[in-house]
């Protein structure tokens, strides 16, 4: 595998405007950023740098206002939303501060809506293998809602890792739990990265956190600066 | 605050929340509760107070004495004797003509002025009735035969002259009768015309009025001589309220608008709900200002009571308004003028629509009331529950109870709502098991299966709202186009090419070949029954109170003299049940003189329980004859052939007179033959079954298109519910959406899920919907019209298609797909 492919991000004179009424608003510019397969980066700075901003971008949520970006070596400007929805479903995945989990549906069947979005044909099958990897093998049948914060993480992080993406997104995901918890979630994050040689790009504001990952990386007044934790 | 304050606030609010969804759905629901209340009300009071006048005014006297038959002139000139004004009026049906012009009307003979009530005439006149060879009718008449004042009217054999339109008269009868445009005439001049040979359909009624006692006395002696037939009514008479079927027009009316109302009382509840939990911060962050609980409260009521305020004014200008499209469409069907509605029955929508909003926002606003202002701090959402459902159990008791006083009827309220609910609980649960079902079996066959199956099972609690709501809205619409156009169409259609739509009756004995002659000359070869009119009073030689139960005694066909009729070949219609026909002469037996052969029809037989060999005898004119069954037939009443319960095998009856019946199909060119067949022969009458039918069809449609306006601010308020519930979900529904795109689906894969899941629900609403209809229409046109039922394909294809595109419209007007980007906002922003 040549250097090239290892390179699962590069992104080039990334900058991103709003227009508001007050004129435009520029929340970072001529940011380059490259990231290798299997790193794990954290991503920090204060509320209001566009943290999440960029991590949409990164993510191929967003267009930035200028600038280039490869995911997996692929530009996404070119794609239709119909590819570029399935380059998402193929690479990326998130795992959010607030869950995110369907509350009408199952621990196995949140699990199961990537795969199905693929249509794979083992779904049930694969999600339940990902529930017993999280340790949560008892509760497929649970709704969230019987579930507590920390297990809702866990399904999340299931299903995070049930399409066994490239990327992987995450966005403060210990900021609902409480420390002993999150702790665990971390742990159960970070291990299964390992296993899956994931890239992992997490934004927290938790410095502990950011130190556990290879590479840490400041958004604060529009640039995006490497920093030593 | 002072006092303006609150108001100032309230109107500003109400304003402000326009912007607001669940804000304009409540208003447009309530909006349209108050229309459907009071245009039913209004509509319902106009008609009732038309069809059902009340009064001696009305009535024309305060006692009446009616029968079929020529009453004895010794009671009204004993009546007169006695202070009592007294007259008499002669009503029948018959053909009138004008140029080449018939129609069927009703005439009232007048022997003198009505003793109470007045006829208004224009131009007006001061005759009490009007002058020999004088006629006054309605518009209807002079619309219909294209008169005007001056011109000769024609009826049996006298011609007579129009000289005032009857703006509104006494004594207008009810029932379908008073459909007929109606005629007055001179009684002199009655006999003339010939119209009342043997076989007339005549009403006789002997009009009274005075003081009470007077009448008292007069009724309690003229019940003690009651002759068979006679029948004695004032205004307190309760058969002259309940024999109507029109009194169940106001009703229906009014029931018609239960469903609208639960309807509409649902989306204001659910809309209210959505508003008061959007306004949860709103009434935190003013605590935080220093306005205390009692005061946000009263805002909030204020601002209720403004909604409601521009509601009920504007919902009863609507009523105005759709009130006089309705009335213009029944005004060729009801007597005109219609009576004006009070102005309390305008107002009941408001008042309903008032206590709706009251009963089911209080409980929400007591819960705004006691928001929280550390929300604010926290950055909370009001949670959407259900909270303490007591004050909801009590608000639903006060609505059933103002439903009720609204409808007149508690017991039929309840039952008519726990119907609803029942029923629409149980499409619900069927409906929703259904989605999940079709669904789930679906699944592997689409790449978007499986993520239809998970929002189908998320959605289901929805789903037992929606699918009913449209499924009994459908329903409802279809039964009610369906059953009034199959009524005639099919009738129609049903009926062979050569049905006769002619039908000729009186004939007297002398006239018979002349008619016969004339119908050859137009190549018509009729068949003449003798009618002859008798009345059953004996079986098997026993009267009639000894031969039946009292049941039995009370059948209608005992109370009247039948029609019967000899022949030697029953009629091809008729299809024996039972025994055999035998046109054999009639017998000597040693106990009685003559006993003939009798063929009966098989619904009179098992109702009085006659069965073959029982021996029948009937009082014809003074002349007592006796039959012996020998068969049952059956008979088909709508096939507008000649129809009779009892034919009689020839040689019994022919030495008595009887009058002639003949019916004949005529083509496009029948009025040749009507005009030369009334100026030839007078006194036989003459009907066209096909200006029946365009009586009913005009009639039905004018009812079909009144209903077809009620139903419409019915579906209104349906289609509303069925926006407010997908509103509802919409944030769920855009939060699915955003989630499902950053796990991989696209917003085209989105989409089409949402058009799919809408297709599906839409799908199983039109479906259950052509189902409940097919199952409904079934009865209604066996019991009913009487027609072989039968499935409707159109159904099968028109309501699911109607149905998705419904859903699909609704859900596109109330769901805007957001961009990837404004996706993931969504998503962190929670």
């Amino acid at each position: 595998m040549n250097q090239k492919t290892d390179t699962v991000i590069s992104a080039q004179h990334l900058a991103k405007r709003f227009k508001t009424q007050a004129g435009n608003l520029e929340l970072f510019k001529d940011l380059n950023l490259e990231i290798q397969r299997g790193e794990t980066v954290a991503i920090i700075g204060p509320s209001g740098t566009g943290k999440s901003s960029l991590l949409a971008i990164l993510a191929g949520l967003d267009q930035p206002s200028t600038g280039t970006i490869l995911l997996n070596n692929t530009d996404l400007e070119g794609l239709s939303d119909k590819q570029r929805a399935a380059f998402r479903n193929q690479h990326i995945s998130f795992v959010f501060q607030a869950f995110h989990l369907l509350p009408d549906l199952t621990a196995l069947q949140n699990v199961m809506l990537p795969l199905q979005i693929r249509n794979h044909k083992n779904a049930a099958q694969e999600a339940t293998h990902w529930l017993n990897k999280v340790d949560l093998a008892e509760r497929l049948n649970h709704k969230p809602a019987e579930l507590s914060g920390g297990e809702q993480q866990r399904v999340a992080i299931a299903r995070s890792f049930a399409t066994q993406p490239t990327l992987l997104f995450a966005d403060e995901p210990t900021g609902n739990l409480d420390e002993q918890t999150g702790e665990q979630i971390i742990q159960q994050l970070f291990t299964l990265n390992k296993e899956q040689n994931t890239t992992l790009i997490l934004i927290t504001h938790d410095p502990s956190l950011a130190k556990r990952c290879q590479r840490a990386l400041k958004l604060q007044n529009g640039e995006l600066t490497e920093i030593d934790l | 605050m002072s006092i303006t304050t609150p108001l100032q606030l309230a109107a500003k609010q109400s304003i402000s929340c326009l912007k607001l969804s669940e804000w304009r759905a409540l208003i447009i629901a309530l909006l349209l509760a108050v229309t459907i209340a009071s245009l039913m009300a209004v509509l319902g009071e106009r008609i009732e107070r038309t069809l059902m006048r009340q009064g001696s005014d009305i009535l024309g006297a305060d006692l009446i004495l009616s029968s079929s038959r020529t009453l004895d002139e010794s009671t009204l000139v004993s009546a007169q004797e006695s202070g009592i004004t007294a007259s008499e009026v002669v009503q029948l049906g018959t053909m009138a003509s004008h140029d080449e012009r018939f129609l069927l009307v009703t005439i009232r003979a007048l022997q003198a002025a009505y003793p109470r009530g007045k006829i208004t005439l224009e131009p007006p006149t001061p005759l009490n009735i009007p002058k020999p060879n004088e006629v006054w009718a309605e518009q209807s008449a002079l619309d219909r035969l294209n008169l005007t004042l001056g011109d000769q009217i024609t009826l049996g054999s006298v011609s007579f002259t129009l000289t005032a339109v009857i703006q509104s008269a006494p004594d207008r009868g009810r029932g379908f009768i008073s459909f007929n445009p109606q005629l007055i005439i001179n009684r002199q001049q009655l006999e003339q015309t010939g119209l009342l040979g043997p076989g007339a359909r005549l009403s006789y009624r002997q009009l009274f009025a005075g003081t009470p006692t007077q009448i008292a006395t007069l009724r309690q002696r003229l019940e003690q001589n009651l002759k068979t037939g006679e029948k004695l009514s004032s205004i307190t008479s309760e058969e002259g309220q309940q024999n109507s079927a029109l009194n169940k027009a106001s009703s229906y009316l009014r029931l018609g608008a239960l469903f609208a109302l639960l309807i509409s009382a649902m989306t204001i509840f659910l809309s209210l709900r959505r508003f008061t939990q959007s306004q949860y911060k709103r009434a935190a962050l003013l605590k935080t200002l220093g306005v205390s609980d009692q005061q946000i409260l009263q805002l909030y009521i204020i601002q209720l009571c403004l909604a409601w305020l521009l509601c009920s004014v504007a919902g009863v200008i609507l009523t105005w308004l759709l009130e006089s499209a309705g009335l213009t469409l029944l005004q060729g069907v009801l007597p005109q003028p219609v009576p004006a509605a009070s102005i309390f029955t305008y107002l009941s929508g408001p008042l309903l629509g008032i206590t709706i909003l009251l009963c089911l926002g209080l409980p929400s606003l007591f819960k705004l009331q006691n928001s929280n202002p550390l929300q604010l701090i926290q950055d909370q959402t009001a949670p959407l529950t259900w909270g303490n459902k007591l004050p909801y159990a009590a608000a639903m008791l006060i609505l059933v109870g103002a439903t009720a006083w609204y409808l007149n009827n508690l017991l039929l309220t309840i039952s008519l709502t726990l119907c609803l609910l029942v029923v629409g609980g149980l499409l619900g649960s069927l409906g929703a098991y259904l989605s999940k079902v079709i669904s789930q079996k679906f699944a592997p066959h689409h790449p978007l299966g499986n993520l239809l199956f998970s929002r189908v099972q998320q959605q289901q609690r929805w789903y037992k709202l929606q699918i009913p709501v449209i499924c009994l809205l459908f329903s409802l619409l279809s039964i009610n186009l369906i059953a009034l156009n199959d009524l005639l169409s099919r009738w129609q259609a049903q009926l062979p090419e050569e049905t006769p739509n002619h039908f000729v009756i009186n004939i007297q004995e002398w006239e018979k070949e002349g008619v016969q002659t004339l119908l050859h000359s137009h190549q018509i070869d009729p068949q003449l029954w003798p009618i002859y009119r008798g009345r059953l009073n004996a079986i098997n030689h026993q009267p009639l109170s000894e031969a039946l139960t009292q049941k039995q005694q009370d059948h209608p066909s005992l109370n009247r003299e039948l029609n019967l009729t000899t022949t030697i070949q029953l009629p091809a219609h008729n299809t024996l049940v039972a025994g055999q026909w035998r046109a054999s002469k009639q017998t000597e037996k040693t106990d009685t003189p003559l006993i003939g052969q009798v063929s009966i029809e098989e619904k009179i037989a098992s109702e009085l329980g006659l069965t073959l060999g029982d021996i029948v005898t009937f009082n014809i004119g003074g002349i007592e004859r006796s039959a012996e069954v020998n068969s049952i037939r059956s008979v088909q009443w709508d096939s507008f052939q000649p129809n009779f319960y009892f034919i009689f095998a020839p040689g019994l009856l022919e030495d008595i007179s009887a009058s002639y019946l003949t019916s004949f199909h005529l083509g496009d060119n029948s009025a040749d033959i009507s005009r030369q067949l009334i100026e030839q022969f007078p006194t036989l009458t003459l009907i066209d079954v096909r200006q029946i039918l365009e009586q009913l069809q005009h009639l039905l449609t004018r009812l079909s298109m009144l209903s077809s306006l009620l139903m419409l601010l019915t579906t209104s308020a349906g289609l509303i519910l069925l926006y407010v519930t997908l509103t509802q979900e919409l944030e769920q529904r855009r939060y699915e959406n955003a989630l499902l795109q950053t796990l991989g689906a696209s917003q085209q894969q989105c989409k089409q899920l949402d058009r799919m899941e809408m297709g599906l629900i839409g799908m199983i609403s039109g479906f259950m919907a052509v189902i409940i209809s097919e199952l409904s229409l079934w009865p209604i046109h066996q019991q009913l019209l009487k027609l072989d039922p039968v499935v409707h394909p159109y159904l099968w294809i028109s309501l699911p298609i109607l149905s998705c595109g419904l859903f699909m419209l609704i859900s596109k007007l109330s769901h805007r797909q957001q961009s990837l980007a404004s996706s993931y906002r969504t998503l962190i922003s929670r």
